[in-house]
């Protein structure tokens, strides 16, 4: 059996953070690594391509008809099921079986993880966002630096700087869809009215290129992230290992499902299945850190500690979506060199509560109109004329609330092996009642009863299940990132997260994976 | 328990010719209507009799199928119907042929504002023939 310094598990964005913050050549990365199909696509923009010609039912509908799959399965995000996209969630519920009757979970073992999928949203963690932690933000300073140089991050300084941290380094912002820019432009003109009503609202900060970087090119608006991955603009922690691998930092097994761990004299013994055999593998180590993903790696601790009766907090940030309709819109061409990525982002800094919601406006672009066309209320050729006339006028804000341990949301591994999940969710509607009132400053209507409300496990940010304290007890970390009663076993994804503010984690898992792996290694020369 | 049924070749291009006339009006490419067959066996290799027979009067008669969708669709009926129309609309919407009945490249705010209302005022008509024609034919 060989050993290893230390085993990183999953290439996620956990994981490649990780790896890439250890000494070179000391560790195996440890990976399911579901590939995405060999797919030639055609060059060039999303709608272009619909008009040039002929079918491209085999980019965006597949061979096999995977995009159709939201007709005759459980519905997935509209992300997940093309042709080109559906391997980032491929077998996990024959790997990783979750039931739940409240939790809508999504897994993924595929090489870059859920990331392969993202929205590409990376927003610094303040120190409004940690009360609690036993860390603090600027712990992470250093690393959200190193990964902001790195990974190419476009964005600007503006009212949404204080929320969002540090605007430094940053690429120049993408390039606003009309709608988009309408209700910015509305925004600077009455800022001090709505910023007294707590709403505040500015450019995402999205880990898209607008200029080259380190040999990838800059973003083409071709608008076809709902239908390809590993679009070279758009970072993917794929991208990561692939550089790894090719300067020989560390050593990577693809098809290993890691199961268990267990701690002996000085080191680790590492249990890993491998998805192609079916044949159980050992690994040794000194220092394992597991980045597989929340529910994966609390799966793994769980099973090696032979554990079927505790119940871990589970976090997930409950969501809704607003779609805004811009009545001076309708009627305006649809403009094709979009793109589907987030347009503007809003801050929610309820006056009131001191709570903070965060939303992300998107176009009406991306996906297929029959994705939508069938859940409108009209006839079905009243629905094409409306979705044709209204998408230009059209914006989609997706709203996301902070989310903290409560009775009752839990993670449990059954007897059986699967993993059972129950999440309350969040008793929302206040504050979209609010925005929508707010929005219509900025020449937009909607209504409460147009607001969707999806299932919790929705927004695919899963945290809190073996949190960070101060004093750790049973399934805690301690600051350091090593799991309580382990020598070295460290967790390095959102599983250590203690609560979940209202805004994507990937950024923080990071930055985080890599304060850990610099920790843990930091008295070994 | 009813076994379930596997749709014959000829009843899935039918369905497929039934709804590009309904929709689309005009007749459907033989590719397309290949294409749906092996869309709709991929998505629904087994049906229940129940569901299929129903399916199988409403693409054989002449009534108005758009009309019965909604009304079937405001019940939260006839899930298979609609499912079956939106395979078709899926492969359509991937043809350039199609783009304009998708997608608006032109502006033109009047005309915009009359096609909603026209869209409404469509949906109040079909909405009525559905609810008749769902209750005269006692379909679920």
């Amino acid at each position: 059996m060989t050993s290893f310094d230390a085993i990183v598990v999953g290439s996620g964005p956990a994981g490649v953070a990780c790896a890439q913050a250890l000494p070179a050549g000391s560790a195996l990365m440890l990976d399911v690594g579901i590939r995405p199909p060999e797919m030639s696509l055609p060059e060039g923009n999303l709608y272009d391509l619909r008009a040039r010609g002929g079918d491209l039912s085999p980019l965006l509908i597949g061979e096999r008809f995977e995009g159709l799959r939201n007709l005759h399965q459980r519905p997935v995000s509209l992300k997940l099921k093309s042709p080109g996209t559906a391997f980032v969630i491929r077998d996990w519920e024959r790997l990783c079986p979750v039931v739940s009757d409240t939790f809508e979970a999504v897994l993924s073992f595929a090489r870059g993880g859920l990331a392969n999928a993202w929205g590409a949203g990376v927003y610094r963690f303040t120190r409004r966002d940690m009360e609690g932690w036993p860390i603090h933000a600027s712990d992470l300073e250093p690393y959200y630096d190193q990964l902001t140089a790195q990974i190419g991050i476009s964005g600007t300084s503006d009212d949404l700087s204080p929320y969002f941290g540090s605007a430094a380094a940053l690429q120049p912002p993408m390039r606003l869809c009309a709608f988009a820019a309408r209700r910015l432009d509305r925004y600077r003109r009455r800022a001090p009215e709505l910023r007294a009503r707590g709403v505040f609202l500015g450019r995402p900060r999205l880990a898209v290129l607008t200029e080259a970087l380190g040999g990838r090119a800059p973003y083409q608006y071709d608008n076809l992230e709902f239908f390809r991955a590993l679009n070279p603009a758009i970072y993917n922690p794929a991208f990561t290992l692939d550089e790894l691998l090719r300067r020989n930092h560390l050593r990577y097994l693809s098809q290993r499902l890691v199961t268990s761990y267990r701690e002996h004299g000085g080191g680790l013994e590492v249990s890993a299945r491998n998805t192609a055999s079916g044949e159980m593998e050992r690994f040794r180590c000194r220092r394992l850190f597991l980045g597989a993903g929340a529910l994966s790696s609390a799966r793994i601790v769980l099973e090696s500690s032979g554990d079927h009766e505790t119940r871990l907090p589970l976090l997930d940030n409950p969501m809704s979506s607003i779609p805004m309709f811009d009545l001076g819109r309708i009627g305006t061409a649809l403009d094709p060199h979009d793109s589907s990525l987030a347009q503007l982002n809003l801050v929610y800094d309820d006056p009131e509560t001191g709570e903070i919601a965060q939303g992300t406006l998107y176009g009406a672009t991306g996906p297929l109109r029959t994705d939508v066309l069938f859940q409108l209320p009209l006839s079905i050729t009243a629905n094409l004329a409306l979705a044709r006339h209204l998408a230009p006028a059209m914006g989609l804000l997706m709203m996301f609330h902070a989310d903290r341990p409560r009775p009752g949301n839990y993670l449990r591994l059954r007897a059986d092996g699967a993993l059972e999940a129950a999440h309350q969710g969040g008793s929302l509607g206040r504050v979209e009642r609010r925005l929508i009132a707010a929005f219509r400053r900025l020449g937009c209507v909607s209504f409460a009863s147009l607001c969707q409300y999806p299932r919790i496990g929705s927004s695919l940010h899963y945290a809190g299940l073996l949190p960070m304290a101060a004093s750790p007890g049973p399934y805690q970390t301690d600051p350091s990132g090593r799991l309580f009663g382990t020598r070295g076993v460290y967790i390095v994804d959102g599983a250590a997260f203690p609560t979940l503010p209202a805004k994507n984690l990937t950024f923080t898992i990071m930055a985080n994976a890599m304060r850990i792996a610099r920790g843990a290694c930091a008295g070994d020369s | 328990m009813t076994p379930a049924l596997i749709e014959d070749e000829t009843n899935l291009a039918r369905q497929a010719r039934r709804f590009h006339a309904a929709f689309f009006a005009a007749p459907a490419p033989e590719d397309l209507v290949r294409q749906y067959t092996a869309a709709s066996r991929a998505c629904f290799p087994e049906i229940e009799p129940a569901a299929a027979g129903q399916l199988e009067r409403i693409v054989a008669s002449g009534w108005d199928v758009e009309a019965i969708e909604l009304a079937l669709r405001s019940r939260g009926g006839g899930a298979l119907l609609t499912r079956k129309i939106q395979i078709l609309f899926y492969l359509a919407e991937c043809r350039s042929a199609y783009l304009g009945v998708f997608l608006s490249r032109e502006g033109g705010r009047a005309r915009a504002a009359w096609g909603i209302a026209r869209a409404v005022l469509r949906t109040a008509v079909k909405f009525i023939q559905g609810r008749f024609l769902v209750w005269k034919h006692d379909l679920v």
